[in-house]
């Protein structure tokens, strides 16, 4: 599991991760994909 | 060229090692340099981390093989390690001190082939994930995969394994460039993180194992990004 919050100008990064994760992150070795919230980085 | 130790008190069985290690080269073109010891205590008293293989007999004197090859791990996590001994119960104790493997006497060439095989295989597969750190009072040579950030404190950086913290004098710019391809970025002025540790992100801070590092807000997006081309990237 990986948990990373993002802010709304982040949006990019919480989509490339999100894609990616779903992807690949099996084979890494995470259990389960982002957790997004509203934070202000 | 791969660098053996050969560490083991009987002078008949050492010679007969370098004999099969000989014969190794000649057969598979491969190239070792080769040191013998005759005992735990003076291989392991001004040991550097330069054995890519030691082949160590169990009982020597002054300090047998296993308490040597505890001593050894504490400054080398990665050198493949073949007990070679007629003591069986003690060679499958091996695990504990992270052994490769084992060679029971007297040595036959066949067994000691599958093995030295076994260990130059792993050579090649570690070599380019090694790191030598220049601790306070030995050198240490880790495996970067294990290490899963590095923090600079008073002049000093501090590598943080899940085993141990390694303390050496350096620089966290220096290093930085060296571990960029094995997927570490920066999160702050003081920390260098193995993003293969990160299990979490919020605004302000990053979990790596069970520890929480500040994140700051000028490395914030470069670091995202680093850990989205990490996700989506090379293993």
């Amino acid at each position: 599991m990986i948990r990373v919050a993002v802010t709304e100008d982040e949006k990019e990064y919480r989509d490339k991760l999100k894609e990616y994760l779903e992807r690949y992150g099996k084979e890494k070795g995470y259990t389960n994909y982002v957790e997004y919230s509203d934070c202000r980085g | 060229m791969l660098n053996i130790a050969i560490v083991e008190d009987e002078k008949s069985c050492s010679d007969i090692i370098k004999k099969y290690i000989d014969r190794f080269q000649d057969i598979y073109g491969e190239s070792f340099r080769c040191s013998v010891f005759s005992n735990g205590l003076e291989f392991i008293d001004e040991y550097r981390p330069v054995y890519d293989i030691i082949f160590m007999d169990i009982k020597m004197p002054l300090m047998d093989g296993m308490e040597t090859a505890r001593r050894l791990r504490e400054a080398d996590t990665e050198t493949a390690l073949i007990f070679v001994t007629n003591m069986a119960r003690y060679a499958i104790q091996g695990y504990e001190v992270q052994a490769l493997d084992f060679i029971l006497k007297p040595v036959k060439y066949d067994e000691f082939e599958m093995k030295l095989k076994k260990a130059v295989k792993y050579c090649l597969g570690h070599r380019d994930d090694m790191i030598a750190i220049e601790a306070k009072d030995m050198i240490c040579r880790i495996s970067v995969r294990e290490i899963m950030y590095v923090e600079v404190m008073d002049h000093s950086l501090l590598y943080h394994t899940p085993d141990r913290i390694y303390e050496s004098y350096g620089q966290l710019k220096a290093l930085e460039d060296k571990l960029i391809p094995y997927h570490f970025a920066r999160c702050g002025k003081s920390y260098l993180v193995n993003l293969k540790y990160v299990s979490e992100v919020t605004a302000g801070s990053i979990l790596v194992g069970n520890d929480k590092i500040p994140l700051s807000r000028r490395k914030r997006k470069e670091f995202l990004q680093a850990l989205a081309d990490y996700m989506g990237g090379g293993f």
